[in-house]
Order: C-alpha cells, then structure tokens, then sequence
C-alpha cells in the first residue's frame, strides 16, 4: 500500500541567490579567499546535514530533523539562499508529518543540485579571477 | 570611593560557540578582521568547558540554539562565576521572537544579531559590545 502523497508547496516565487550577499563580503579588509572558504564549507556541511535528515526521518527522529534543518536554514541564510533557507524553515516549523516532511525533504535536495551548481561555478569564476 | 581592581589590559579575545560551520567561519574571520582573537567551539558544552578554566575574553559571542548546551545555558552558568559574568554576550539567532529576546536579556545578553546577518551589521554590533565592555571596564 502506498502512502498518500503530501502536496508539493511551490517556492518558486522565491529567488534561488542574492548573489549580492556573496559579492558583499567582498570586503578588503577580510580574507581575501572567505567567499571561497565558506562556499566550500556550505556544500560540505550541507550534503552532510542532508544526509542527517534523511536518517533521521526514517528513524523519526524529529528534534534532530528540526535542528538539522535549522542549521541549513542558518547558513543558507547568510549564503544568501534565499530558497534554501526557505524551505529549511518550512522543514523546521510546518513539517508535522512524515509524508510532509519527505516531500519537503525532497525538495530541499532539488534546490541543492541547483545552488550547488551555481556556487561551483561562481567557485570556478573566483579561481580564475585570483589568476 | 569605591575600589578599583588593578588597571589590566582588556582581553583581545573573543570567545565564539556556534555549531554550524559556516557561521562559525564566517564569524571568525569576522572577529579577525576587527582585530581580535577568535576561540572557537562546536557547541555550548564546550564553551562552559572553556570557560571553567578561562575567563579571558572581552567578549562572547554564542549561536542561541546548539546541540547538548543551548546559548541561554551557558549564560545561565557565566552568571554564576563573578569572573565571568563582566563578559558581554552577543547572541545569535535564527529565532528573535520576542519571547526568546525576553528570556535573553533576562539571562544577561547584551546584545542580539538576527540571521541571517551581513558583515557591516556585525561589525556594527561587536563595536557597540565592545563600547559596552569599556564602559563596564571604567566601571570597575
């Protein structure tokens, strides 16, 4: 027997990147590489933390889906990902069940291969430009 | 006339506790970019751990919610040293509803920085911690 399916909510009315977030710590005064560093760091954490969340829903553990969805939502916040950060509050506050919170999970790895595309390329731009 | 402790230089050290590594490293080099020391912890049983035994830090910046100790904890236990309590506590927070603002600056925050945040606004708020930490200095 299937599971009925919960609806898909639509956050496409969100933009995926401010980019002007990232081009704001462009600060002379800071480490001249921090955009790359943190990059690095999101798509290392988060694919960790995406992976977290998928076990612990299949253990319905649902204070650790919340807080591991929390830290997506906070540093995807400070990325500027806007979606991202969106759909992590959506996890963490209006997931009450399961099926809510799969297809939100779901989502959520859609909306990575879309920043994770994105942030490797403006890795890439970066490199080059530092040559 | 009150008396004075003896005249010490502040402390550059800032002392951050945040579990989530890309605010951790983004507030670090932050800190290093005003000319600070960051000390850095994963979470708030670590801090306390590194505040048994270190009390010199000008200024602590916690993330509110953090795995085995939350930020409010670790506040909970800095009041109850006299050497610790002088340190100013920046918290940061996904979740600055006003209960959680209330419960904070009851605890003893001084001061809040919502997420996300953006280099100029934290740069703004460490100052005016750190224009806090004088005035608590002078005080002394």
């Amino acid at each position: 027997m299937s599971l009925p399916h919960a609806q898909k909510q639509n956050f496409d009315s969100i933009p995926s990147l401010d980019i002007s977030v990232l081009h704001s710590f462009d600060d002379p005064e800071m480490s001249a590489d921090l955009v790359n560093e943190l990059i690095e760091i999101y798509l290392m954490e988060t694919t960790r933390l995406l992976d977290l969340i998928q076990s612990d829903l299949t253990g319905h553990e649902w204070s650790l889906v919340k807080r591991n969805a929390h830290t997506i939502k906070g540093s995807s916040g400070n990325l500027g990902l806007l979606r991202m950060a969106r759909l992590s509050e959506e996890l963490e506050y209006g997931a009450h069940t399961q099926d809510t919170a799969t297809v939100l999970l779901d989502q959520m790895k859609q909306e990575f291969e879309i920043v994770g595309q994105t942030l490797n390329d403006e890795l890439k731009r970066r490199k080059q430009c530092a040559f | 006339m009150s008396t004075s402790l003896p005249a010490t230089p502040l402390s550059k050290r800032v002392l951050i506790a945040e579990d989530d590594a890309v605010t951790r490293t983004f507030v670090t080099r932050l800190v290093q970019s005003e000319g600070y020391d960051p000390v850095t912890c994963n979470d708030g049983r670590e801090a306390v751990r590194i505040l048994s035994t270190d009390a010199n830090f000008c200024v602590a910046i916690f993330d509110s919610w953090m795995p085995h100790l939350e930020g409010i904890d670790i506040i909970h236990f800095m009041h109850t040293e006299r050497r610790l309590m002088r340190i100013p506590v920046m918290m940061i927070s996904s979740l600055p509803d006003s209960k959680v603002i209330s419960s904070g600056f009851a605890a003893g925050v001084s001061l809040f920085l919502p997420k996300p945040f953006s280099s100029e606004k934290f740069q703004s708020t460490f100052r005016l911690l750190l224009g806090h930490n004088s005035t608590l200095s002078r005080r002394q």
